[in-house]
This record gives C-alpha cells, sequence and structure tokens, in this order.
C-alpha cells in the first residue's frame, strides 16, 4: 500500500508553466466518494462513515437513496408525537414527526412505481393525496395517481369500528418511497349511523349523491372484505361484497378469450395434454378472486378465477383464524389473531413463507400489517422482500 | 484525411499521445473542447500526467474497440483493472477520469476502490486515504455505537 506521507505530498505533475497543483484524497469531491462508497456493501458503508464527517454525509446519501425499506410503528401513546421507522437494512429506527398521520388509519402501503431506484427526494412528504368520496385532490405537490389506487380500499386490515355519523376519507401519502393510504375518520352529518343496519344503509344511501357515496364507504368499511382479487398486473378484478350482496366489476380483465378456450379444449385429449394444460393455464392467469368461509365448520376457502369462471374450494388449514393483510403475486401477507405470528402464504403452491416464490423476491412488496413490535401493538412495515423481516432481528 | 480523425493529447509533462478523436470524446472534457475549438489537433490536459494519460487512452481505445458488446466491455475491464493496486495510481486515475468526465472509468475505478476498501476498518480508511478524523471522540463514538453491528469483524490492518 503507498505509504502516507506519499499520499499528503503527492503533487500531480504539472508542465513547467503550470503552478504546482496539490491534490491529496480529501479534496477530491464529494461525488466522488459517494460513488466508491455506492459499491460498498452495507456494513461497509457504514464503517466508512465514521472515518469522517465528508464520508459520513456521503455514506449516508448514497445509504438512504439504495435502502428505503422502513417499517413503520405508530405512536402507541397519543402524546409520543413521533413516528418511528425502523430500517431494516441499517438496523436503526428514525423517529419522524408526521402530523399529517395523526388520528389516522394507515390500511395499506406501496411502493411508489414511479420513483423505482430513484434518488432520494429531500422532500419526504410532497406528494401528498386526498381522496374523498370518489372524488381525488390534490391534497400537496402534484397530483400522481396510480392506477392500483383504489385497490387499498378492499385491504383494511382491522376491521373498522366508527362512531355514529361517521364517513371514511382516504389519503394517499408518500413516506419515503412508498406509498401509504391513510383512512381517516370524519364526521358526516347527513349519514344516519354506520352502525345501522344494512337495510337502513342502504336505504340512506338514496338520499343523495354525497350520501349514497358516504354510505357505501360506510358499509364497505365496516364489513371485513369477503372477496379479494389477486392483481398482478395491477388492475383491478371484481369485487364481491357478500354484506351488500353485490358484484363490482372495476376493471375487465383483457382476457385473450379464444385462447383460453382452446386451452381448455386441449386439456381432454388425454391426461398429459390435461395436466399440461392446466399448468400453463393456472401459470398464465393466476387472478383468482378469494372468498373467505363465512362460517367456522366450512374449511374451505374458495377461489374464483375469472378467467376460467370457475370455483376452486381449498382446504388452506394455513389460513384459519388469519387474517389476509396483504397480497401481491399470489403471496397473501397473514397474520394470525393474536399478532404474534405473521407469516406469507401462498394459496397456489401452499408454500409457506421459507419457501419464497421468485416472483415475490423480484418485486417490491410493501406490506401493511400489524406486528408486534416491542411494546408497540401496531406497526406498518415495508418491505421489499419477505425474507428481510426475518433478517430484521424482529420477533 | 487521418489527421482529422485524430487529435494529440498532452500530458502535464509534456508527452504528446495520438488518440482517434472517437475514443477520445468518450470523454465528456474532451468533446467540449474539440467542439469549442475545431482548428487545432493538440489538446494540453494540465492535470494528467503521461503515465496516467497512458492508461485512461488505453481505457478510452479498449472501449471504442467493445462497441456496444457490455460482456467484452466488461472482460475489457477485467483486463484493464488487473494489477492496479497501488494507491496513488488509483488516485490519479481518478483525478483523471473525473476530470476527463469519463463516467465509465470513474465507476469502475471507484469500483476497485470500494473493493479494497471492504472489510477495513475506519482507522485503515484513514490511514489509507490521508484523512482527518474531524469527529470529535464524542461524536465518534456515538456514531459508531449507533451501528455497533457494523463495526464487529473487522480486518486487522
Amino acid at each position: 500500500m503507498e505509504s502516507l506521507a506519499e499520499t499528503i505530498h503527492y503533487i500531480t505533475r504539472v508542465s513547467n508553466t503550470q503552478p504546482y497543483v496539490h491534490m491529496t484524497w480529501p479534496e477530491l469531491p464529494n461525488e466522488i466518494f459517494a460513488l466508491i462508497l455506492s459499491h460498498l456493501p452495507l456494513r461497509d458503508n457504514i464503517r466508512a462513515s465514521s472515518v469522517c464527517k465528508t464520508l459520513l454525509v456521503a455514506a449516508i446519501s448514497v445509504r438512504v437513496a439504495d435502502k428505503p425499506m422502513r417499517i413503520m410503528s405508530f405512536p402507541q401513546y397519543n402524546d409520543d408525537d413521533f413516528d418511528d421507522f425502523y430500517d431494516p437494512s441499517q438496523k436503526k429506527i428514525y423517529g419522524l414527526d408526521l402530523p399529517e398521520l395523526h388520528w389516522s388509519t394507515v390500511c395499506y402501503a406501496r411502493e411508489d412505481p414511479s420513483e423505482g431506484h430513484q434518488k432520494q427526494t429531500n422532500s419526504l412528504m410532497d406528494c401528498l393525496l386526498m381522496m374523498s368520496f370518489g372524488r381525488i385532490y390534490n391534497w400537496a405537490g402534484r397530483v400522481r395517481l396510480q392506477e392500483q389506487f383504489l385497490l387499498p380500499c378492499n385491504w383494511f386490515y382491522e376491521p373498522f369500528n366508527f362512531g355514529d355519523m361517521a364517513a371514511l376519507f382516504f389519503k394517499l401519502c408518500k413516506v419515503f418511497n412508498a406509498w401509504i393510504i391513510i383512512v381517516e375518520t370524519k364526521v358526516f352529518p347527513l349519514l344516519k349511523s354506520s352502525d345501522a343496519e344494512l337495510k337502513d344503509n342502504i336505504r340512506a344511501s338514496a338520499v343523495s349523491k354525497s350520501c349514497l357515496a358516504a354510505a357505501i364507504y360506510v358499509r364497505v368499511s365496516n364489513k371485513p372484505p369477503w372477496l379479494m382479487v389477486f392483481p398482478r398486473s395491477g388492475k383491478l378484478y371484481k369485487f364481491y361484497y357478500p354484506s351488500q350482496r353485490k358484484t363490482y366489476w372495476l376493471e375487465l380483465p383483457e382476457l385473450d378469450e379464444a385462447k383460453l378456450r382452446d386451452n381448455i379444449r386441449a386439456s381432454s385429449v388425454c391426461k398429459t395434454w390435461l395436466a399440461a394444460a392446466i399448468s400453463v393455464r393456472v401459470a398464465d392467469k393466476p387472478i383468482w378472486i378469494m372468498s373467505f368461509p363465512q362460517y367456522n365448520d366450512d374449511d374451505f376457502d374458495d377461489f374464483y378465477d375469472p378467467s376460467q369462471k370457475k370455483i376452486y374450494g381449498l382446504d388452506l388449514p394455513e389460513l384459519h383464524g388469519s387474517k389476509v393483510c396483504y397480497d401481491r403475486d399470489g403471496w397473501l401477507l397473514l397474520s394470525k389473531t393474536t399478532f404474534d405470528h405473521v407469516f406469507f402464504c401462498c394459496p397456489y403452491t401452499k408454500s409457506k413463507d421459507n419457501i419464497r416464490a421468485s416472483a415475490v423476491s423480484k418485486s417490491w412488496l410493501a406490506a401493511a400489517i400489524s406486528v408486534r413490535v416491542s411494546n408497540k401493538p401496531r406497526g406498518l412495515w415495508f418491505s421489499r422482500d419477505p425474507s428481510i423481516r426475518q433478517g430484521s432481528g424482529f420477533a | 484525411m487521418a489527421e482529422e480523425n485524430t487529435i494529440t493529447l498532452k500530458s502535464s509533462d509534456g508527452k504528446e499521445f495520438l488518440i482517434s478523436k472517437k475514443a477520445a470524446t468518450l470523454s465528456e472534457t474532451i468533446k467540449a473542447m474539440v467542439e469549442e475549438d475545431n482548428s487545432s489537433s493538440v489538446f494540453p490536459l494540465t492535470v494528467v500526467d503521461s503515465k496516467t494519460l497512458a492508461d485512461v487512452i488505453t481505457f478510452l481505445n479498449k472501449h471504442v474497440d467493445c462497441g456496444d458488446d457490455d460482456d467484452k466491455k466488461k472482460s475489457c475491464d477485467e483486463e484493464f483493472m488487473a494489477g492496479k493496486d497501488d494507491m496513488k495510481d488509483l488516485f490519479d486515475l481518478v483525478v483523471a477520469a473525473n476530470y476527463l468526465d469519463v463516467k465509465d472509468l470513474l465507476d469502475l475505478i471507484c469500483g476497485k476502490i470500494a473493493d479494497m476498501m471492504q472489510g477495513k476498518s475506519p482507522e485503515w480508511v484513514r490511514k489509507t486515504f490521508n484523512i482527518q478524523n474531524d469527529f470529535s471522540p464524542e461524536e465518534e463514538a456515538k456514531v459508531r455505537e449507533e451501528y455497533a453491528w457494523a463495526h464487529e469483524g473487522v480486518e486487522e490492518d
């Protein structure tokens, strides 16, 4: 290794007409240090950050940009104004004061797909959107709607229990690279009661257009979602609400009907073809609507495959007593009601979290879930990969 | 005609290097120089010495030869970096690559430096890069304590 003295007094050799230029490592622009550090694994990055202040800044700037996953935990007591964000990659907790989140329930989180791996912007909350009653307006900053935007309405991981005359507000909120949806309860005077019988609710919805919207939101949110969609491409398919006995077609999938028909026809050729056709069919059209057994004596979870117009009854003991918090690419993120057990499950393969589908590990998984984090009972967890939880030191 | 497609780069210690325009303009700085001054064919580079400039020119020529073949580029880069373990040489190359604005080279060298830094202690980094520790003892203790796990298992210098 080059000796210290030589580096200090290193003088770039210059032509006679030029003055002597002393150049040493510390005089290099910070960008170069950032570039060097961006090649380092996290551990070395952190170690380098304790070298000097310049490197500290450079190391952190690179570190944050590459590791935007945060586990979020909400203050347990109201006098604590700080939301804690745990960054599993750095094993560190950040306390951030986010007044926007107060009195709000976060029900969904997802990465911002348009941001990708772009450099972290310093504006944490630059994209704040609010949605109320189907109208979406810009809360602060620019409007950036995702097509998946409407999805979260059906992903309440906690059954809501609203008081009278309440309605829901939805807020899209950007934290780091992730979008979270915040649901706020607001008093809505026109609505009679959210706890009213369904009949009353439906009757109330006929009063006016805003009543209709309010009633529907309360109605949906008060009932846990019974049917779910597995959006693979981010498009919406079918929602069935047993509580309303109604089906919503939110966005029709573009199905290659003719192709499917051929596939099904081909499956009747022989046993080998049947197996082959089914394997391809399932693989190509993994969007299933899932319905949970209404009664405990029914052990079967029903999966409806819109592409095949068929219902599958699957016995999935893994799901019993579990709450589905999130789904992505066919994987379900489940938590037991006792909150001490969180796991991933793929109904197609019945594999659990220790077996990861490559689709999941590749995609950014933003998961909203109740996790028992130290003595904070509720938490939200952003992660790009289920395995991160295992390595993050959370029990 | 041949002269139109080549330019001469003059290092800080007065040596001249002939290089094709195509290779030279991979450097944004030289590109700007050439665009600005069409008439001359000799461009003095006052902060790059001949040894480093020779390396840079090797790199540029290799990259022009490789074209868009990324695999080829990668093996070229590996070949180029082989044996370049000397901190002073690397430093010269970083300065030159930064000055000449050759992104690929800068990235390559920075990656190499990062490789050398892996598993090394902050003290090693300070010594090697001659960086003054500008933390107060308390500050440094705090920074280290924050990520104690990262400071475990450091290679002995």
